[in-house]
C-alpha cells in the first residue's frame, strides 16, 4: 500500500487513528461488559446490593472504580445498561464521573507522571477532587426527575426492568446468553462507536490545526502566567485534546507554564467533560442535561482546583 | 424512530386483542408493528389486508437481514484495519518513523481488532437464532403490546434498532472513516506539526527535574558528588566517567538530553564548546528559517501519537548542508553552543557532519 507523504491533512488522519486504535478496545470492552449486563444481570440487582440510603449509596458509588476501573470511553455503555437495569441515577452519575479518576491505574500514573513535583500531593488533590465533584454532582443529578435527564431509549429500558422486577426468569438454552451478550453488545458498540468516531475527528482536528499554532502561543503564555485563567485555559485544553486519563498526567506533568492549580483542574476537567464524552453522555442523556452538566462541571472543578491551590501555591495578593 | 415489528401468530388460537387493520400502524411512540395472521379462524375480523402485511412483513425481514450483513461487514472492516496495522508493523512504528501507539496498546489494539471482528462474525451466523427478549413489555411501556406470553423472537428485536436511515449513516459514518484514515494516513506527523508542538512545549527546558530524568548519567554523577561540595565542583572529567565517550571522542547525548541542558546551568557551562553526537529526524527550521538551519527531532510517546511530546534542538551549518530527506533519521555531530530563543537559553549544535542512521533502540518501542 502507497503511504501518502507527511501533511496538514495527514496530520489530521494520522492524530485520528491513533486515538481509535488506542480507543476502540476500550469500547469493545465495555460494550461487551454492557452486553453482559443485559444478558446476566437480574434486573434491579444493582438496586438490591447497594446500600439502602441514597446519600450512602451514592458515595458508595463514586468508589466503586476502585474496585472496578474503567476509563472514560469504557464506562458509557456500562452506565447506560446498568440505569436500564435499575441503578438509580445519582449513582450511575457518581459512578460515571468519578470512576475514570478514582481508580488506581489513574492514581499510578499520575504519580509517576508527577516525579519531582510532589506527586503524592498531586495523587491526592486529583482523585479527592474527583471523587467529591462525582459524588456533589451524583446528589444533584438524583434530585432531578429522571424523565427530564435521561433519553427516551433509556427510559423505556428503565420500565422494561421494572415490569421484570419480581418476575422468574424463563429458562434459557444454552448458549442464549452468549447470543443475547453478543447482540446486545454489538447494538452497544455501534452506537457508541458513531459519537466516539466524531468526538476522536474533532478532538484531531483541533490538536493538529488549531492548538499548537505559533499565532496563538502568545495569548497561550500571557493566560499561563494569569493566576486567575490558567486554570479555565489549561480546562478547555483539556476538553479540545480529548485524552485518556491514564495518559493525561504525563502530557501535563512535563509543562513548566502553568501552575499545579491549572494542572489539577486539567486532570480532574477532562475525564469528566471533553469533546468525545460529550457525544458519549448524549447516548445516555438528555442534550439539555449534557450541556448543564458540562458547565457546573466547569465551574466545580475551577472552583475545586483554587481550593486545593492554598495547598499547592500561594495566590498572588489581591489588589486593592 | 419507526421500528417494523413482525409478530407472526402460525397457530389456531384467537388472538385475544382486536385487530382493526393489519397494515401497519403507527404506535405511540413511533413504533411501527405488523401482525400478520397467517390464520383467520377464531380472529373474528377482517383480515382484506393481509397480504399487505405479509409483504410488508417480507420487507422488514430483509432489511433486517440486509442490515446484519452490513453490521458484519463493517465491524470485520474496522477490526480488519486494527488488526492490519499490527500485524504489518505499522501500529508501533517497527516498519517506519512514528508508532501510532507503544508497548502494550499493540496487544490491545490486536485483541480489540480480533474481538470485533469475532463479534460481527458470531453474530452474523447466529442471525437466525430466536433467543429471549430478557425484558418484558407491559402496556406502559410505551410499546403498546403484550409480550407476555412471547417465548421467543426475531433475530433483532424492535426496540434496539434505529431508523434505517440513522443505521446505515451509522455504518457510513464508521466504514468510511476507517478506510479513509487506513488509506490516508502518512504513518507520522508532519515536520511542521511537530516543530510547532515542540515550540508550544518549550517552556520546560529550564527545568532540573526534568533534565535529571532525562538524563540519569548526570543524575549519577551528582548524587556521587558529596553534599559538601560547593558549586562549581562539576568538571569534564567527572561527567566523562558517566557519560562515555565515543571512539571519535564525542559525547553521546540524546535530543532529550540536549533540550533540558539548560536545566543545569553548571552542566550546561562545562558541557559548551564539547563535540556531542546525537540521533534525530531532521527538519527544516522553522522556527529560525535560514539558510543552513535545521532543526533534530524526536518524539516521546506515552500511549499513543496524540499524546505525543516532540522535542527539537537547532542544528546549524555554517557551510553547505549535506543533502537529506526532510524528516529522516540522522546522526549528527556537532559542537554544542548556547543561544537564546525568544528569551530562553537553548542548546544549539554547530554541525559539522551528518549521516543517514536508523532510529535509535530507545525510539523502536515495541512488545
Amino acid at each position: 500500500m502507497q503511504i501518502p507523504d507527511p501533511s496538514n491533512s495527514g496530520d489530521f488522519w494520522y492524530s485520528f487513528l491513533a486515538i481509535l486504535l488506542e480507543g476502540l478496545p476500550f469500547i469493545l470492552l465495555g460494550s461487551l461488559i454492557s452486553g453482559a449486563i443485559e444478558a446476566w444481570l437480574p434486573a434491579r440487582l444493582m438496586e438490591r446490593l447497594l446500600p439502602r440510603r441514597t446519600g450512602v449509596a451514592i458515595v458508595v458509588s463514586g468508589l466503586l472504580g476502585l474496585i472496578f476501573p474503567v476509563c472514560e470511553c469504557a464506562i458509557v455503555p456500562v452506565i447506560g445498561r446498568l440505569v436500564k437495569k435499575g441503578l438509580p441515577v445519582g449513582c450511575a452519575m457518581s459512578y460515571m464521573l468519578a470512576a475514570p479518576i478514582v481508580n488506581p491505574i489513574v492514581g499510578l500514573s499520575t504519580w509517576a507522571a508527577f516525579q519531582g513535583r510532589d506527586p503524592v500531593m498531586m495523587v491526592c488533590a486529583r482523585l479527592g477532587v474527583g471523587f467529591v465533584i462525582a459524588v456533589l454532582a451524583g446528589f444533584v443529578l438524583s434530585r432531578i426527575p429522571i424523565t427530564s435527564l435521561l433519553r427516551g431509549q433509556v427510559l423505556a429500558g428503565i420500565r422494561q426492568a421494572r415490569e421484570v422486577k419480581d418476575a422468574v426468569p424463563a429458562p434459557r438454552v444454552p448458549g442464549e446468553g452468549v447470543v443475547t451478550m453478543l447482540r446486545s453488545a454489538q447494538r452497544d458498540f455501534l452506537d457508541v462507536a458513531l459519537y466516539f468516531f466524531i468526538g476522536v475527528a474533532i478532538a484531531a482536528m483541533m490538536q493538529t490545526q488549531v492548538l499548537y499554532r505559533p499565532d496563538l502561543q502568545g495569548g497561550i503564555q500571557y493566560l499561563a502566567g494569569n493566576y486567575w485563567l490558567a486554570a479555565p485555559v489549561l480546562m478547555v485544553v483539556a476538553f479540545v485534546l480529548s485524552l485518556c486519563s491514564t495518559t493525561d498526567a504525563f502530557v501535563i506533568a512535563q509543562d513548566a507554564l502553568f501552575p499545579a492549580t491549572a494542572k489539577l483542574a486539567f486532570l480532574t476537567f477532562g475525564p469528566m467533560f471533553d469533546m468525545k464524552l460529550i457525544l458519549l453522555y448524549s447516548t445516555v442523556l438528555k442534550p439539555k442535561v449534557v450541556f448543564w452538566l458540562g458547565i457546573g462541571l466547569f465551574i466545580a472543578v475551577y472552583a475545586a482546583s483554587f481550593a486545593m491551590g492554598t495547598v499547592f501555591e500561594n495566590p498572588p495578593p489581591v489588589k486593592p | 424512530m419507526k421500528h417494523p415489528h413482525d409478530h407472526k401468530h402460525d397457530g389456531h388460537e384467537c388472538c385475544g386483542h382486536e385487530h382493526h387493520d393489519h397494515a401497519p400502524a403507527s404506535m405511540e411512540n413511533g413504533h411501527d408493528h405488523d401482525h400478520a395472521h397467517d390464520h383467520h379462524e377464531c380472529c373474528g375480523h377482517d383480515h382484506a389486508h393481509a397480504e399487505s402485511g405479509d409483504d410488508a412483513a417480507e420487507d422488514a425481514e430483509w432489511t433486517r437481514r440486509f442490515f446484519v450483513l452490513l453490521q458484519a461487514v463493517v465491524l470485520i472492516m474496522i477490526g480488519g484495519v486494527m488488526c492490519y496495522f499490527v500485524a504489518s508493523g505499522r501500529i508501533d512504528g517497527k516498519n517506519t518513523d512514528s508508532p501510532y501507539v507503544i508497548g502494550w496498546f499493540k496487544t490491545l489494539a490486536l485483541c480489540g481488532g480480533l474481538g470485533i471482528m469475532v463479534m460481527g462474525i458470531f453474530n452474523w451466523l447466529m442471525r437466525g437464532k430466536q433467543v429471549a427478549c430478557g425484558h418484558d413489555h407491559g402496556p406502559g411501556d410505551g410499546c403498546e403490546h403484550d409480550h407476555a406470553s412471547e417465548k421467543a423472537e426475531p433475530a433483532e428485536h424492535h426496540h434496539h434498532e434505529g431508523s434505517v436511515i440513522g443505521r446505515a449513516l451509522t455504518l457510513l459514518v464508521l466504514s468510511g472513516s476507517v478506510a479513509a484514515a487506513a488509506m490516508l494516513t502518512p504513518d507520522q506527523f508532519s515536520s511542521r506539526y511537530l516543530q510547532h508542538k515542540a515550540e508550544a512545549f518549550r517552556g520546560d527546558s529550564g527545568s532540573q527535574q526534568r533534565m535529571a530524568a532525562a538524563n540519569p548519567a548526570l543524575a549519577a554523577a551528582r548524587a556521587a558528588e558529596p553534599a559538601t561540595a560547593k558549586a562549581g565542583g562539576l568538571t569534564l572529567e567527572k561527567i566523562e566517567q558517566y557519560v562515555k565517550r565515543t571512539k571519535d571522542g564525542n559525547f553521546p547525548l540524546s535530543v532529550v538530553n540536549l533540550h533540558y541542558m539548560s536545566g543545569d546551568p553548571e552542566y550546561a557551562d562545562v558541557m559548551e564548546g564539547q563535540m556531542i553526537e546525537t540521533a534525530g529526524q531532521v527538519v527544516k527550521d522553522q522556527v529560525n528559517p535560514g539558510s543552513g538551519h535545521l532543526r533534530a527531532v524526536t518524539m516521546m510517546i506515552t500511549c499513543c501519537a496524540a499524546d505525543a511530546r516532540p522535542y527539537s534542538i537547532p542544528v546549524v551549518f555554517e557551510g553547505p548542508v549535506p543533502d537529506y530527506v526532510e524528516m529522516g533519521w540522522y546522526e549528527i555531530t556537532g559542537k554544542l553552543e548556547f543561544t537564546r530563543e525568544r528569551g530562553m537559553k537553548m542548546a544549539l549544535l554547530r554541525a559539522k557532519d551528518m549521516k543517514a542512521t536508523i532510529r535509535p533502540a530507545e525510539q523502536r518501542p515495541g512488545f
